[in-house]
């Protein structure tokens, strides 16, 4: 088996939420538990999970912006060297960020061609001129008309925003990418747009991805692999298509029949799920989808199951997993 | 709860007392003498030397510091060394004046203001407001000394209507109440306007409207409220600028406020008498915080510290 | 469809219709800018039926929300009615005075919006603003008012009413908000909700339930919908009825089946290829190319002219009027031809 290029092994992240009360007890926010998972060479893990789930913490710890309470991520077989800071810059340059604010990730003062030739000038890679010239390609390349190179980001549209984003993320040629929210702040055009692109740049720069996504549909059409989180854990790991047309536990069930579908004639099994998730604090027990779970047992509250191999790259956290195709 | 609030607040609010009145002691201990000024610079050494003893002026600093710290404890605030009275009494006496002009002065800003503001952002950038703001902006941009010495010509000298300086009937008020509560009604009036205008867009105000709520209800339920969360902050800066006016306002009308007693204190050093009336300033300012916190979270519930039952 | 149909242009309210609950006919609104006006809504007419949910479709910038604040007679400042008109149960709402508008806003027609938490004034506790939708339109009692909110909370799937009447918009997530704010709305019993945008900002596990809720207390209370959203998938869902609009104009307008089935306009068309669907495998969607144009920039001809795959040099010429075809209206220069 080839090495995979991302490993996260066991990963745990939680944040103490402010007192309630002047002498009360600090309680402690679980926003990622126990999270495994890989990504392989030239394949694309789609991350989905509604808001609250901790898949932005999970891409924040992949990238090592944040350090883990426990666990560890390989990159490349490497530990990551959260102290050493050179190495850790030297790491930056193969892994990138594009997240959901575009305006957010510019600088409102620099002109859109400058801030594409910046990491360059950062990492120190050639002349000013051939700096300027390798932004402008691949500025073209992201699909931007030369008209926008002197401008600056407030005059630009959401969708131009996002473009210069990802043609700054991909001057440095990193391996690997990671895309949190990428799309929902673009109006709806745009956002098919951009997936579109981000799909051909991967294919053609050959980027490793972690799509992190609360929109199933899209993260269908550009995943190899998905993982599905539920409350800081992931509940299911499985291929694309095997998730989609048959997901093993209750809780991705019930997202998948939950997005709506654009034909009124389409006869979909609906499930409705009861109440809202839970703040998930440290005294949490048992499966954390069982207070809304529809086939929840006694086990469920008391027993927090453990992750089953199904199938070939299928894993659930379920004690009851469907497993026949749902088709 | 409110209370643990309250709690959190006060205890707050009584080290910021112990931390000023250390730094004020020690600044006017180091200062200089008090015996220069009140004795003068030829004076009997036999005297000096005694009034020093009795003083306790003779005493390492930090004796000093303690002994004074002791008496306050048990509410000595020390003597004046002009007269020799309790400097407490002689401050508190000064009181009531100083509070009858700073609370005139307010109340007079705050009902000029506040409406004023109101208005004008609900009839944006009608006549009416333009004059508002024009208004706000002379306010907040004239000096006190210089209105009240205005005022003076224009209501003394060529109308002869108003008595200059003094206190007694309303008529001395009116000039140092103007002087005084002009300046922070014109910057009360633009922050009262510019927070409605923020107000008044807000997603929640449209659902009003679209609730069928009459426009007055609109303004004085759904918006004021809202529009009152920064106001309530601005006011406690403009209590802390009404006590440091009065001493000026105080000075040029000759009303027989505190503001006049520190002025006449300080430059005689009569330490005792600085002292308390810093520690009296320092109160206000700290109780006056204290009331907008209270303020905030009795206005505002997303400061409440604890949420109710979910 | 036969090709002799002679399109008919519409024009005003068609006399054999029957009067329908909302009918908005040839409706104009212009901004008021520095440069002079800009016609923001162009000639829209549109109808809801009793009962019926018509859906308003289009990407963001298009004048959906504006459709439906004008509507309320909640014209933001700087926009004004220049032509057409707006009827409630035969009755024009878009010439009254502030006072008698009051009649019918809030009472006959409610709205819900897209940022539930946002919408509700954040210093008032969640009773008090239910309270005050119930109190002041009916007249009710402290008591009586207390008992028909906790009713109201009950009645859109609020779970424990009574704790939640103290709780402060903050301390609540989107879905209970949202359930709120469809409370408040359906605190009168109106004949028409105005929701904008309703689920957009939620989960969707949580849009689902909001959906769910939506579609039930519209079959208890017969309450018609005006239902705006840029998600097909919703539409597709819910809506009797839909309407397209782009850049200020309704482009198409069919009943549900007809329009997913057999979508006349090429915007619709695009509009519905344009995104990646859960129920497909393949990367089998076409980006729309280009952006829409924002509302303040005037157009000549079709608007959708320069991002059309169908378009024709003289689509630039003049602007399309709706046209009747079969159970569509549709707004094109080549409908004729292209199906």
């Amino acid at each position: 088996m080839t090495q995979p290029l991302v490993e996260a092994k066991g990963l745990w992240r939680s944040y103490t939420m402010p007192r309630k009360t002047l002498f009360g007890r600090r309680t402690r926010l679980t926003a990622v538990r126990d999270v495994t998972l890989t990504i392989g060479p030239g394949e694309t893990l789609g991350l989905v999970g509604e808001s609250g789930s901790g898949k932005s913490t999970v891409g924040r710890l992949i990238l090592g912006l944040e350090a883990p309470d426990v666990g560890e991520v390989l990159f490349d077989g490497q530990p990551l060297e959260m102290d050493n800071r050179r190495a850790w810059r030297e790491e930056r340059r193969n892994k990138q960020l594009i997240f959901q604010d575009p305006l957010g990730a510019l600088n409102p003062r620099h002109r859109v061609l400058d801030q594409v030739a910046e990491p360059l000038e950062v990492f120190g890679a050639g002349s000013m001129a051939s700096r300027r010239d390798k932004a402008r390609q691949m500025l073209r390349r992201v699909g931007l008309s030369d008209s926008v190179l002197e401008r600056f980001p407030n005059a630009l549209s959401g969708g131009q925003r996002q473009r210069i984003v990802i043609a700054r993320a991909l001057i440095l040629r990193p391996r690997f990418l990671v895309c949190d929210e990428p799309i929902s702040a673009l109006d709806v055009s745009m956002q098919a747009q951009v997936v579109r692109l981000l799909a051909e740049v991967r294919d053609e720069f050959g980027l490793v991805m972690l799509f992190i996504s609360h929109d199933l549909a899209v993260v269908r059409h550009i995943a190899h692999k998905v993982a599905v989180m539920y409350l800081g854990e992931i509940v299911e790991t499985a291929p694309v298509e095997a998730l989609f047309s048959s997901p093993a536990h209750p809780y991705t069930q019930a997202l998948i029949s939950a997005v709506p579908v654009p034909d009124p004639e389409a006869n979909r099994i609906r499930i409705l799920l009861d109440g809202e998730p839970p703040q998930r604090l440290d005294d949490l027990k048992g499966c954390p989808f069982h207070t809304r779970c529809p086939r929840r047992q006694t086990v469920c509250a008391e027993r927090a199951p453990e992750p089953v191999i199904i199938d070939t790259d299928r894993v659930v956290s379920c004690h009851f997993p469907t497993l026949e195709q749902v088709a | 709860m409110t209370f643990t609030y309250a709690l959190i607040r006060s205890l707050r609010g009584a080290l910021t007392v112990l931390v000023l009145l250390s730094l004020v002691f020690v600044i006017l201990r180091l200062s200089g003498d008090p015996l220069d000024a009140l004795l003068g610079d030829d004076a009997d050494p036999e005297l000096v030397a005694y009034y020093t003893a009795l003083y306790g002026l003779d005493r390492p600093i930090w004796e000093q510091y303690l002994r004074y710290f002791g008496g306050l404890m048990q509410g000595d605030f020390g003597f004046s060394y002009r007269d020799g009275r309790d400097a407490l009494e002689v401050v508190l006496e000064r009181v009531p004046a100083t509070l009858q002009l700073g609370l005139t002065a307010i109340a007079f800003g705050l009902f000029l203001s506040i409406p004023l503001g109101i208005l004008g952002a609900l009839y944006r950038d009608s006549p009416m407001d333009r004059c508002t703001m024009a208004f706000a902006v002379f306010g907040f941009s004239l000096p006190n000394f210089f209105l009240g010495i205005l005022l003076i010509l224009l209501f003394t000298m060529t109308l002869q209507m108003l008595p200059s300086s003094g206190s007694g009937s309303w008529a001395h008020m009116v000039m140092p109440v103007l002087t005084l509560g002009t300046s922070s009604a014109g910057s009360i009036a633009r922050f009262a306007r510019s927070s409605m205008l923020e107000v008044l867009p807000k997603p929640y105000m449209i659902t009003a409207a679209a609730k069928g709520i009459t426009r007055p209800r609109r303004i004085t339920w759904h918006a004021l409220p809202n529009a009152a969360i920064p106001l309530v902050t601005i006011l406690g800066f403009r209590i802390g600028d009404i006590i440091a006016g009065a001493v000026v306002v105080e000075a040029v009308f000759a009303w027989p406020g505190v503001g006049r007693l520190l002025v006449s204190s300080v430059s005689s050093r009569d330490l005792a008498i600085v002292q308390t009336i810093v520690i009296l300033v320092t109160l206000t300012m700290v109780l006056t915080n204290l009331l907008v916190d209270l303020a905030y979270g009795w206005i505002d519930p997303r400061l409440r510290t604890e949420r109710k039952g979910k | 469809m036969s090709a002799t149909d002679e399109p008919i242009t519409l024009e005003g309210p068609a006399l054999a219709d029957p009067p329908k609950l909302l009918q908005i006919n040839s409706l104009t609104v212009v901004f008021d800018t520095e440069t002079g006006p800009v016609e923001v809504l162009k000639d829209i007419t549109l109808t809801v039926a009793t009962g019926e949910v018509l859906c308003l479709v289009g990407e963001s910038g298009c004048g959906k929300t504006l459709t439906a604040l004008t509507t309320m007679g909640l014209l933001p400042h700087g926009a004004r009615i220049v032509g057409g008109s707006v009827s409630f149960a035969e009755h024009r709402i878009d010439n009254r005075p502030e006072n008698m508008m009051g009649a019918i806003r809030g009472r006959e027609i409610t709205m819900i919006f897209q940022e539930p938490v946002a919408a509700l004034n954040p210093v008032h506790s969640v009773g008090s603003q239910i309270g005050e939708a119930l109190g002041i339109r009916r007249g009710l009692s402290r008591r009586e008012s207390l008992a028909e909110t906790v009713a109201l909370l009950r009645r859109v799937g609020v779970t424990s009413p009574e704790e939640r009447l103290s709780s402060f918009p903050h301390e609540l997530s989107g879905g209970i908000a949202q359930r709120v704010m469809i409370a408040m709305a359906i605190a009168t019993e109106p004949r028409l909700i105005i929701a904008d945008e309703p689920t957009t900002a939620l989960d969707v596990t949580i849009q689902a339930q909001i959906l769910e809720l939506l579609r039930k207390l519209k079959c208890e209370l017969g309450t018609a919908l005006l239902l705006i959203n840029h998600d097909l998938g919703v539409v597709a869902e819910i809506a009797d009825r839909v309407a397209v609009m782009y850049a200020g104009r309704i482009v198409e307008e069919a009943p549900v089946r007809t329009l997913f089935a057999l979508p006349r306009h090429p915007y619709t068309r695009a509009l519905l290829r344009s995104r990646p669907r859960i129920d497909t495998p393949s990367q089998d969607f076409t980006p729309i190319p280009g952006t829409a144009p924002s509302l303040m920039t005037s157009t000549q001809g079709c608007a959708f002219a320069p991002r059309c795959t169908s378009v024709r040099p003289y689509c630039s010429d003049t602007v399309p009027v709706l046209e009747v075809l079969g159970p569509s209206r549709v707004a094109c220069h080549r409908v004729g031809e292209l199906n």
